[in-house]
């Protein structure tokens, strides 16, 4: 599980939208896996599964207590990156494409993430978050189209 | 000559992840080779992926270190220094026997360590309960005797008279399961709202009296009768915590003589 938690709570942010709920969210992912752990299938794979698990005690647990002490979702200010590197403008792209996807509603933004970040193909994308296929892929469409229409509007200014 | 079709924003975007299949690919390659506006839709549609990447890698150095729950936890020497439940190890064929020697070699040892195997366990979940958990539950007596008979079943020790022992207020009884044993919590409540937990655990044949200890922050009482561990833990105090236990331990001891 340790080889899997920095991951998880990556995923966490990117669930959650804040680093401080995604540190209560994966601790919380732990506990309950250590709780199912005799469920957890020998052989299959054990980030998604606590995948999975995040994504439901997120979504079934803790976004409505969350929101409702927090006051609302997504301050994208708090999820900033940590700026070790000098600002080269492939860094100054990462941190503006964050941005924006954090900015996306959380469905999109949940699928962007376990597709274009994590790798994961569609189908087991679709298994993690407990949805059809289908639904992946509208939200992936929406999700690019909504960035690129930002990305050119934000381009088309700066020339 | 080329007749294009209209092409949805899902089957450019599965094209662009390579999860169209090969005749839709073939076709939109196709197309592409003609269709000007075609083309233009799919640079709208394509984002920076690997700048994204980057961002999120960079978040990922930011991760925390795993939550300090059994790590603080003394182990026996003979398990590796971080315990049952956090090595990849655990999951998987290693589980089984890495959790049985925890927990059989933490009630083996004469002076029992402050909170071995299940404890740990045990410290971490109850770690998550405030006062305000169980505030609102409150059981009837219907519901307290359902609820008791159902744990009393699963674990194999009749609980079902277990008394609300120096004040504590039982709120919920419920079955978890620790390395496929059942695991029973009954939730207490004292009267200033302190959560008091009492877990109870098939264990070894040995009678083991009431030592105190602490976890997670929280005082942690510990006892066995024969085929089964208590763990009695809540709040910052040992003295009412060391009373409810003792209360309690009497309670056990004749309910399995």
């Amino acid at each position: 599980m340790g080889a899997v938690f920095p991951r998880l709570w990556r995923y966490s942010v990117a669930l959650t939208g804040r680093r401080d709920w995604a540190d209560d969210l994966a601790q919380t992912t732990c506990l309950r896996a250590l709780d199912k752990a005799d469920q957890f299938e020998a052989g299959t794979h054990l980030d998604r599964w606590m995948f999975r698990m995040a994504q439901r005690i997120w979504l079934n647990e803790l976004r409505s207590r969350k929101v409702r002490t927090g006051g609302g979702l997504v301050p994208v200010e708090e999820i900033d990156l940590p700026d070790h590197s000098p600002g080269a403008e492939t860094n100054i792209l990462a941190r503006d494409v964050l941005n924006r996807v954090n900015a996306l509603p959380e469905a999109q933004r949940h699928s962007v993430f376990l597709v274009y970040v994590e790798g994961y193909s569609y189908k087991e994308a679709a298994e993690i978050m407990e949805i059809p296929i289908g639904t992946v892929m509208s939200r992936l469409a929406a999700a690019r189209k909504r960035l690129g229409e930002e990305m050119a509007d934000a381009a088309g200014q700066m020339s | 000559m080329n007749q294009t079709r209209t092409y949805t924003d899902e089957e450019l975007t599965a094209f662009l992840d390579g999860e169209a299949d090969d005749a839709l690919a073939t076709e939109i390659g196709d197309a592409l080779e003609t269709d000007v506006a075609l083309g233009e839709r799919l640079a709208t549609l394509d984002i920076p992926i690997a700048a994204l990447t980057q961002a999120y890698d960079a978040l990922l150095n930011d991760a925390p270190p795993m939550p300090p729950l059994p790590e603080a936890v003394p182990e026996p020497a003979n398990t590796n220094r971080f315990g049952w439940g956090w090595g990849v190890g655990t999951f998987g064929t290693g589980l089984a026997a890495g959790l049985a020697v925890a927990l059989f070699t933490g009630f083996g040892q004469p002076a029992p360590p402050p909170a071995p195997g299940w404890a740990a366990f045990v410290a971490s979940y109850q770690s998550l309960y405030t006062p305000e958990t169980l505030a609102s539950v409150t059981l009837t007596q219907a519901e307290r005797q359902a609820q008791l008979q159902t744990v009393s079943a699963a674990v194999g020790l009749d609980l079902t008279d277990v008394p609300d022992a120096e004040g504590l207020t039982l709120k919920r009884a419920q079955i978890l399961s620790f390395n496929g044993k059942p695991l029973v919590q009954l939730a207490y409540q004292r009267a200033d709202g302190t959560p008091v937990a009492l877990c109870i655990i098939p264990a070894g044949p040995d009678d083991k009296p009431v030592s105190m200890g602490a976890a997670q922050g929280m005082e942690l009482a510990r006892w066995n009768t024969p085929g089964f561990g208590y763990i009695l833990i809540g709040g910052q105090e040992q003295a009412p915590l060391k009373s409810e236990a003792q209360a309690l331990q009497s309670w056990s001891v004749g309910d399995t003589i």
